[in-house]
């Protein structure tokens, strides 16, 4: 026979001796999806802390010497990859914010780390992606792995210093917004407006978790449909005040 | 081409939620995803846990996906990309285990289930077991699936030419072993008779 003929029919034959999927196995999966879903959006760990590394967000300060530099060796570098200068700041601002909250040993350990990795970046990213670990070559795979398992308790650190530090700024926010809303508006504006504050508060607290991850999807559809009226019913006040919010500045 | 769109957009609606959408498309690629897996994966007890990376992975590229691009090479791709991943890790596990075992199996090495093999391991998809990797690979897609070489380039993400070259390269392989075949047992047969 035919070699190729007689491969496809050994093959198949081969193929009806396999076992089955386990029963469970569909329902695993959706759990796990579903669970993935819903797990918090944490700030540093987007997919994989190589792509963390690449879009580590907000800001930018001047002027001084770049904590970026140390990983990709200089903003020209950077944009080889794709990298360009505001995501570049992007990644400044937030590597100062970090020294802010670590350990100096433990800021020197995570600029180390982060040195190692975006070496990778450099080496395997293209146009602003960073690589997906199956791209890594076997050597640079098990160093990755190595780097990241280092990296985890750092990071872990980080979040709960962000957490308290998000935390106390919220509640600064919400005594900046009274104490401003006091001033500007009249009676009757300021109870409805006091009212709109607390009644959106509650929500937050409902959807939020110490370490600052919101959940969403802990609000049912009419709870939704609240939330967002009430979000609509305190923008003229927003606007009032001069508050500048996502909906207004665009 | 039809079947394409309707499986991308079952993964559309999974993704946002419909379990109804998600066991359609589980139901009607899980088989070819399986048996793909149990091919190339050689723990049978691993199947499973590697399946199951597929379709998370599947719904985290989905984003990403391009719908002008046939669904079923596309999610074949995700699945060699995981195969891969998993090959990965057990070779690093079983690194380290190898480096503890390695003294004790010198001294307690049984020939026995070497022979066994010998004997009863000789057909065709045996030997399609034992190819190079990526010949292997190459060789389900095509022989099993029924995969074109034009779509094993994209979903191994390799040019044409190497897709041809696997292929003949597996070819030529399973002929010469088929005619070694005699020689191979010979062994075993000079073991029984002496």
């Amino acid at each position: 026979m035919n070699l190729e003929r007689e491969l496809r029919e050994e093959l198949r034959l081969r193929a009806l001796e396999q076992t089955e999927p386990s029963a469970y196995l569909k329902e695993s999966i959706w759990k796990k999806q579903i669970g993935q879903r819903s797990k918090p959006m944490k700030k540093w760990l987007i997919a994989g802390v190589l792509s963390a590394v690449l879009l580590i967000p907000t800001g930018a300060y001047a002027g001084y010497t770049y904590w970026a530099d140390t990983i990709y060796g200089s903003k020209k570098q950077a944009e080889g990859i794709g990298l360009n200068a505001q995501r570049y700041e992007d990644l400044e601002r937030r590597l100062a914010e970090t020294k802010q909250s670590l350990a100096p040993e433990d800021f020197e350990e995570f600029m180390l780390l982060l040195q190692n990795l975006g070496g990778l970046v450099l080496k395997y990213g293209s146009d602003g992606e960073a690589p997906t670990p199956e791209q890594l070559s076997d050597a640079d795979y098990e160093s990755y792995l190595h780097w990241t398992s280092r990296l985890e308790p750092l990071l872990a650190k980080l979040s709960e210093a962000e957490a308290s530090r998000d935390a106390e700024e919220r509640n600064q926010f919400a005594d900046e917004l009274l104490a401003m809303a006091e001033k500007k508006l009249d009676g009757e504006e300021l109870s409805a407006f006091v009212q709109l504050v607390q009644a959106m508060q509650k929500y937050e607290a409902k959807v939020s978790d110490s370490d600052g991850s919101l959940h969403m999807e802990r609000l049912s559809p009419a709870e939704q449909k609240e939330l967002s009226r009430l979000r609509e019913e305190i923008q003229p006040y927003f606007e009032k005040l001069g508050i500048e919010t996502a909906r207004n500045h665009s | 081409m039809e079947r394409s769109i309707e499986h991308s957009k079952l993964a559309a609606e999974a993704l946002a939620g419909s379990r109804e959408a998600y066991s359609r498309l589980y139901s009607e690629t899980v088989r070819e995803v399986y048996q793909t897996v149990r091919f190339l994966v050689r723990e049978a007890s691993e199947a499973d846990d590697v399946v199951q990376d597929i379709y998370l992975a599947m719904f985290r590229s989905f984003p990403r996906y391009d719908p002008a691009r046939p669904f079923r090479p596309w999610l074949m791709g995700i699945a060699m990309r995981q195969i891969r991943n998993h090959r990965r890790k057990r070779w690093m596990q079983l690194r380290i285990a190898k480096k503890a075992e390695a003294v004790q199996q010198t001294a307690e090495y049984d020939f026995s289930g070497d022979i066994t093999d010998r004997l009863s391991r000789n057909s065709l998809a045996q030997n399609v077991e034992k190819l190079p990797y990526k010949l292997k690979q190459t060789v389900i897609l095509h022989y099993f699936h029924e995969y074109t070489q034009e779509e094993i380039a994209l979903i191994l993400g390799i040019p044409l030419g190497t897709v041809k070259s696997r292929i003949h390269a597996a070819l030529q392989t399973l002929r010469r072993k088929r005619q070694l075949g005699l020689f191979q047992t010979g062994k075993v047969e000079e073991l029984h008779e002496s």
